[in-house]
């Protein structure tokens, strides 16, 4: 408020000039625009200023800001400018657009005030305008000594020979290490990244201490060769699954997305948090907005790396921010290579030709239909869900209705709720038979297509649900259509899938249910 | 003869409170015995120690039987209770709450002789107009006055009536006195009445209990414990008494002493 | 006064009549509800095929029964009626009598028109028994099948009211104190599911929440024949002791008073409520309304005398289940929402007319 009162008069001598003397000569289009790039650390802001439609006039600028500053760099020449306590002189004689930057030890959100003369025109004026809050988290590369935003060759090389040396002045080893691979991956020049979201990022840094609150982006993170020593807090989920993620089990665990530990996040200083970008999305904006209000330096990178119809994009982009690109590509590749093969086969198949299935999650007679993501799983695998057109997304059918549908194909989902074995937890098998059993006894069943003909299955969620779904998905295509798909092997694509991109032994799972009764 | 009610050194306490003890009477059949005494000095709880609703120490005998050796059915058969208060509760009719009575008399089926028993019992104490509206419906004097029909409808001999005429305006309390009266006269039943209105109690009762502080202050015909002195020490008031329709008749003057 | 009696008899008839019609009018509201439930899913049935199946099925079984030989189905709509509707309809019948047959006698001996076998915290047990099975017991209940759900359900509600009971006694059995007790342990059960259901995974959650709607997805054959067997265990008994009940809800004094063993019979009669509301949501999971709602409307309309609220009430609560049931199974087809959800908006607004229609 205070500074709307101190701007009031200002305001008004402005309206008064302009009123007085019409513009003419020096802004014939309007005031000089100033565009300001505020940029900090912390403790050092940095704003660069870029002032066009300064008009060809011979004259001055005395632009006037809150607190001391310091002159870094200009366009101008050295002698058309100069930097006293708060005060920037600016002498102009032609040139319609110049920049400059500063350097403060305080954020200048209040107004700048700038007083300018036409000495031709005889012409004079006040305005502000305000240079804003400095949100962008280290705005300095390491080792830039010169600061002008690049790490040059020379600038790398002196900061290894010193470090060699043992020098006094001789960058930290973080610095040297992030120097090198910015500017052996980045041409030493800041870069941007994008998420899913498709909010950028300018980075000054590459990630070093990244937490991850989703178990897919860690599971996606390890297909492109992710060191775990680059994570430091990992979801209960993860801390749970020690089967899948041995790695990870001493890791510090964040909580869940439902309930998260902010306090143990903050207290591991990343410079990185991994999150959901389209689940639960109201909840994870209300987690970036907490953690970045308690430390406005973490930056926040939103994946959601589970939903086959975005699943390659979604790797790319983190492949991208990683700098992980060859691996990326390579196991693209072999995810892409598997999606291929059973999108160009079914594609041809026609509507009326689809066979038919019948889908139940862990819940007693819960189904899916448009909208869920096991719908469009099972549209990819080229079934035809029988309870596609009802609702909601995820219905509780009447029982009678799957009897009358009677699908050629069920598909019984297990890995949580009350079904809650087998995958990469281990075994499972004893309690996969019994519920067989208990599934082909139901009421009716025995009548359904399905059943008569062996055509029910269980699956479980560790190869639909995250990352893996490939392989359900694969899975599922086989067992819609066996004899089209009799060369597809969903099994070897996961043994790959575990031991080329996940680092993990196919053999320690053997006894492992994932889908039940096993391939013949 | 036994006589109908027998009660010897009576006492009963909610948990430490002592509320009455020592108390000793007994009443005849077809006797009016009426309880007075001040506010709190114990008559409630002493006619709901004569059924059994609450468990006194000492004893009670009916017809020479102790009301302990008696299940509650059997002593359903011979005692009837009113209540004080009365809830327009569970929203049964009035001729509903008025056949309760005959519960104890009957299995699961009504017969035709309950219905008219019950109606009887209702058209003497004059709610038969209003036999199918709900409790709930009713003014306070009238709930107290289908209290009475299910005591009369339950044909005992003996009925305990607590404050019966509370809730009533000066002619349905005459009505429910000549009931009462007509109860003893008529049918023989002994009937335990606990009142306030000494008058009346004077009146319609052959025997009158006085309590105070849960001690019995006297026991007799009216004319022989309405006095001046027992006015005083009982109630802690002057009055006068005069003798109207060969009854006490007691005209309070003004209160002497502390209150407690 | 001979007139007197003559004017109050024919209108003692009237009300009876009027009753006995209003009981009538129920029945014929259920068959007719049954009549449309068997006829409603799946549309590769025609009406006259469901009710031809009906009756083949009936005869078909009865002479296999009578020459004792195994029945074996004889196509799709025997298959659908007999072992999909049939028991489905029958169950919401007498699921939604007993309920409202237990609502009746809590209401009875709490004197509370507010209790219900809920308001003593016997639904949040069973609740926590099955979030216990749920929970505790991910991957036993694959080979149990819903049987630890259903058992754990039954014996935690049953333990409800076995504490209620226990805490009851030392005060002395009197309805406010039964409230009281059975508040605590409402709350102390939906603390214990809560927790439950904060430890354990969110699809467990979810499988809890999915349990306390109530649906009657799940019933059998047998699970029928389990609750018409408690039912006819329980409901003639109350009929029978229904003098009793007329006595206890005037309060316990006038029921001593009348000869109840107050005590005793209020025991009883809540351990036997409870137990019929636990033998049914242990198959069904938490239908909460019907126990309320049913004693009411039946008593708005056949009065208290409990010979006749209890078997009203018991009616009223069945038309009430059966068309939630079906509601709930037509407006979706074929999702189904469930009973528990529809229930309340079934009975809510025929509740609020009799209400304010009686108020005027």
């Amino acid at each position: 408020m205070i500074m709307n009162l101190r701007r009031m008069p200002v305001m008004a001598l402005l309206l008064v000039f302009l009123i007085v003397f019409p513009v003419s000569g020096a802004f014939q289009n309007g005031m000089p625009v100033h565009t300001v790039y505020p940029s900090g650390d912390g403790n050092v802001y940095e704003y660069k200023i870029v002032v066009s439609n300064a008009g060809q006039i011979a004259g001055y600028f005395i632009e006037t800001f809150p607190s001391g500053i310091k002159l870094i760099s200009s366009s101008l020449p050295p002698e058309s400018i100069r930097a006293e306590e708060n005060n920037v002189y600016i002498a102009l004689a032609g040139g319609d657009s110049f920049d400059f930057t500063i350097r403060t030890n305080e954020n200048l959100e209040d107004d700048v005030t700038v007083e300018w003369k036409d000495l031709v025109g005889d012409e004079s004026g006040i305005f502000y305008y305000s240079p804003g809050k400095s949100v962008i988290p280290s705005g300095t590369l390491p080792l830039d000594s010169n600061n002008n935003g690049i790490i040059e060759y020379s600038e790398l090389s002196f900061g290894i020979i010193t470090s060699l040396d043992r020098d006094k002045g001789a960058p930290s080893e973080r610095d040297l290490r992030d120097a090198a691979w910015i500017w052996y991956y980045h041409d030493g020049r800041p870069w941007t990244v994008t998420d899913s979201t498709g909010e950028e990022t300018i980075m000054y840094r590459p990630i070093r201490n990244a937490v991850v609150l989703n178990a897919d982006i860690l599971e996606t993170m390890r297909s492109l060769g992710v060191s775990p020593d680059m994570i430091s807090g990992v979801p209960d989920s993860v801390i749970e699954d020690p089967g899948f993620f041995p790695e990870y089990n001493d890791k510090a665990n964040i909580g869940s997305v439902w309930e998260t530990d902010y306090e143990k996040i903050i207290s591991l200083s990343p410079d990185a948090v991994f999150l959901y970008a389209g689940f639960m999305s109201t909840k994870c904006d209300e987690i970036q907005a907490r953690l970045q209000e308690s430390d406005p330096s973490i930056r926040v990178f939103r994946f959601d790396c589970y939903d086959p119809e975005n699943y390659a994009v979604e790797t790319s982009l983190l492949a991208d921010l990683l700098d992980r690109r060859e691996r990326g590509d390579e196991f693209l590749s072999f995810y892409e290579e598997s999606m291929k093969l059973v999108r160009e086969r079914t594609s041809g198949i026609a509507a009326q030709d689809k066979t038919s299935i019948y889908f139940e999650s862990w819940d007693e007679f819960k189904s899916c239909a448009n909208g869920s993501g096991y719908n469009e799983k099972i549209k990819i695998a080229g079934g035809k869900n029988v309870f596609e057109a009802a609702t909601p997304a995820y219905p509780l059918v009447d029982p009678e209705s799957v009897f009358s549908a009677s699908p050629e194909v069920i598909v019984k989902l297990i890995g949580a709720g009350s079904y809650k074995f087998g995958g990469y937890a281990g075994d499972g098998a004893e309690q996969s038979k019994a519920l067989y059993d208990l599934l082909e006894s139901r009421t009716g069943w025995q009548d359904i297509d399905a059943v008569k003909n062996g055509r029910l299955h269980i699956m479980h969620n560790d190869i639909f649900g995250g990352p893996g779904h490939f392989i359900g998905i694969m899975y599922i295509t086989k067992w819609l259509y066996p004899g089209e798909f009799s060369d597809m092997e969903p099994e070897e694509v996961h043994r790959e899938y575990l031991e080329v991109y996940q680092g993990l032994e196919f053999e320690d799972f053997s006894g492992s249910v994932f889908v039940y009764p096993g391939m013949a | 003869m036994t006589a109908a009610v027998k009660v010897r050194d009576l006492s009963f306490s909610y948990s430490t409170v002592p509320v009455f003890s020592g108390v000793s009477f007994e009443t005849g059949e077809g006797r009016v015995t009426g309880i007075a005494g001040p506010n709190g000095s114990g008559k409630t709880t002493l006619i709901k120690c004569i059924n059994g609703i609450l468990t006194p120490r000492g004893d009670v005998s009916i017809f020479g039987t102790g009301v302990r050796e008696m299940d509650m059915t059997d002593i359903a058969k011979v005692v009837a209770y009113v209540p004080q208060v009365i809830s327009g509760g569970s929203g049964a009719s009035v001729f509903d709450t008025v056949l309760m009575g005959r519960k104890p008399h009957i299995g699961w089926r009504v017969r035709e002789e309950d219905h008219e028993k019950a109606y009887a019992a209702m058209e003497l104490v004059g709610v038969d107009k209003f036999a199918f509206r709900g409790l709930n419906e009713l003014s306070g004097g009238e709930r107290q006055r289908v209290m009475i029909a299910r005591a009369i409808a339950q044909e005992t001999p003996i009925m305990l009536m607590d404050e019966p005429t509370s809730s009533l305006d000066v002619r349905h309390q005459m009505n429910v006195m000549e009931i009462v009266r007509d109860l003893s006269d008529r049918r023989n039943a002994s009937v335990i009445i606990s009142v306030h209105d000494l008058n009346l109690a004077s009146r319609y009762c052959d025997d009158i209990l006085i309590m105070n502080d849960g001690n019995v202050c006297g026991f007799g015909p009216p004319s022989s414990l309405l006095n001046e002195s027992m006015m005083r020490s009982v109630y802690g008031i002057e009055a006068h008494i005069s003798n109207e329709l060969e009854h006490p008749y007691i005209v309070p003057l003004r209160a002497v002493g502390e209150e407690d | 006064m001979a007139s007197g009696l003559e004017s109050f008899r024919a209108e003692y008839e009237l009300v009876r009549k009027k009753k006995l019609f209003f009981l009538l009018g129920i029945i014929i509201i259920i068959v007719l509800l049954t009549g449309w439930g068997v006829t409603v899913g799946t549309s590769e049935i025609s009406v006259f095929e469901s009710y031809r199946a009906i009756i083949d099925g009936f005869y078909g079984r009865l002479a296999s029964f009578l020459s004792g030989e195994d029945y074996s189905s004889t196509g799709q709509a025997d298959i659908i009626l007999w072992d999909f509707r049939l028991h489905r309809i029958l169950f919401a019948i007498a699921a939604g009598f007993g309920l409202a047959v237990s609502g009746v006698v809590m209401q009875g001996i709490l004197r509370n028109p507010l209790a219900s076998p809920f308001t003593l915290g016997i639904a949040s047990a069973a609740s926590c028994g099955a979030s216990v099975a749920i929970v505790l017991g991910a991957g036993v209940v694959a080979i149990t099948g819903s049987l630890l759900i259903i058992s754990n359900a039954f014996i935690f509600a049953m333990a409800a009211s076995f504490a209620i009971y226990g805490m009851a006694r030392r005060k002395g059995m009197q309805s406010s104190s039964m409230i009281l007790a059975g508040i605590a342990v409402m709350y102390l059960f939906s603390a214990v599911t809560s927790l439950l259901q904060y430890f354990g995974t969110t699809d467990q959650a979810a499988e809890v929440v999915y349990w306390m709607f109530g649906s009657l997805s799940r019933t059998t054959w047998t699970e029928l024949g389990i609750v018409t067997l408690v039912l006819i265990a329980v409901v003639p008994w109350l009929i029978w002791k229904s003098w009793d009940l007329n006595a206890l809800s005037e309060g316990d004094e006038i029921a001593k008073s009348l000869g109840i063993p107050v005590e005793r019979r209020m025991t009883v009669f809540m351990i036997v409520s409870s137990l019929l509301t636990a033998a049914i949501i242990a198959f069904t999971g938490t239908i909460g309304f019907i126990g309320l709602v049913g004693p009411h409307i039946a008593r708005m309309a056949t009065g208290s005398d409990h010979r006749i609220l209890i078997i009203a009430s018991g009616l009223i609560g069945a038309a009430i289940l059966l068309m939630a049931d079906i509601t709930g199974r037509v407006l979706l087809y074929p999702s189904t929402i469930p009973v528990g959800i529809m229930t309340a908006f079934i009975g809510v607004p025929f509740f609020l007319y009799l209400f304010m229609k009686r108020s005027d």
